[in-house]
């Protein structure tokens, strides 16, 4: 009787346990990145100072789209990093920040008396931010020369991701895997 | 004096109607913004499936969050063009995956959110009724027990139980 009854509770329970162990493990917050390896949809957006910008005209090598805002603290504690690394890999890699849900003349003001060595671009309606499931800001992403979205780094983007990730897209242009 | 009382006046009049209509024509201008949805269109029907990524467990149809906002544009838009109910879901799933609707899919592992607890309930009720069963005769006969069975070594018991039969 006993053996029936612990037989039927593992029956019964078991996969709800299990279904509740895998689920602690993962923060319900969190966005699911589920665009990797997919190509990244072009835009055409209109940077801060009035000039057009295609994500296709930069096909050919490796990206970096940084969506930021200026009421994100964390956006601005990352702009110095990007702008170090747009400077040191300008020529092999696009830099592009799009401004999420900001006003462009707030963006123009903070940008100001910064360093800014890539596109600004602004979104109207956040229609790019949504193509390309950003849920908060700051969020980056990587895109390799063929098109493919290859990272998203959801918070500020570090030194390091910056590094593994511009050399694993380099290489590929490199060995000719990118083109 | 007079004139500067009458110019003061005249100023102010002009100026808080000036104001006035500053504050309409700022008015109007958020009124015209506003999206007025009845649960009977499709793109309130689509945001009540969504989930509104920066809110907790609210629909974007619900949400006052500028995201939410941002994709009941979307949604707007991509029913002018044509798009079915299914396809606008699609095309958030696509973006950010099934955590996007508040409500699983019923296919794959989510079948279990759908079939666990119906099968939970009637476990349950079957043990509750098998227990009620099991306990209730013995319940009763632990009363009559009680009542009936005389215990010879205390008095004032034996005479609190002779007071209950009588």
């Amino acid at each position: 009787m006993n053996w029936k009854i612990i037989l039927i509770s593992v029956i019964l329970f078991g996969p709800l346990f299990w279904a509740l162990a895998a689920g602690f493990g993962n923060d319900p917050h969190a966005v699911p990145f589920v665009l990797e390896g997919k190509k990244a949809q072009d835009f055409q957006l209109t940077s801060l100072d009035g000039k057009v910008v295609r994500l296709s005209d930069f096909r050919g090598k490796p990206v970096v789209i940084n969506f930021w805002s200026t009421w994100c603290e964390p956006c601005k504690a990352e702009h110095d990093v990007l702008q170090h690394f747009s400077k040191t890999y300008g020529t092999t890699v696009q830099f592009l920040g799009i401004v999420y849900q900001d006003q462009a003349e707030a963006a123009r003001a903070y940008l100001k008396n910064r360093l800014n060595l890539f596109p600004q671009l602004q979104d109207p309606n956040t229609r790019v931010g949504l193509d390309y499931g950003v849920s908060g800001v700051p969020e980056s992403f990587f895109i390799d020369a063929k098109g493919r979205i290859r990272h998203k780094q959801a918070g500020v983007v570090t030194p390091q991701i910056l590094v593994d990730w511009l050399r694993t897209l380099l290489t590929e242009v490199s060995s000719g895997e990118g083109q | 004096m007079r004139i500067f009382i009458v110019g003061i006046t005249l100023l102010f009049v002009v100026s808080s109607n000036a104001a006035k209509r500053g504050e309409k024509d700022l008015f109007e201008n958020r009124v015209s913004d506003v999206v007025i949805e009845t649960p009977k269109d499709v793109s309130y029907q689509v945001g009540l499936l969504l989930r509104c990524p920066v809110c907790q467990g609210m629909p974007i149809a619900e949400s006052p969050a500028e995201m939410a906002q941002s994709m009941m544009t979307r949604i707007r838009e991509l029913h002018k063009e044509g798009k079915s109910k299914d396809e606008i879901i699609e095309y958030f799933i696509e973006r950010y995956g099934e955590w996007v609707l508040l409500e699983p899919k019923a296919e794959g592992i989510n079948w279990l959110v759908w079939i666990m607890p119906p099968i939970f309930l009637l476990v349950g009720i079957g043990a509750l009724f098998s227990y009620i069963k099991s306990n209730k005769p013995r319940a009763s006969r632990r009363l009559d027990s009680a009542i009936s069975e005389p215990d010879s070594d205390d008095e004032y018991l034996q005479s609190v139980r002779d007071d209950v039969l009588s």
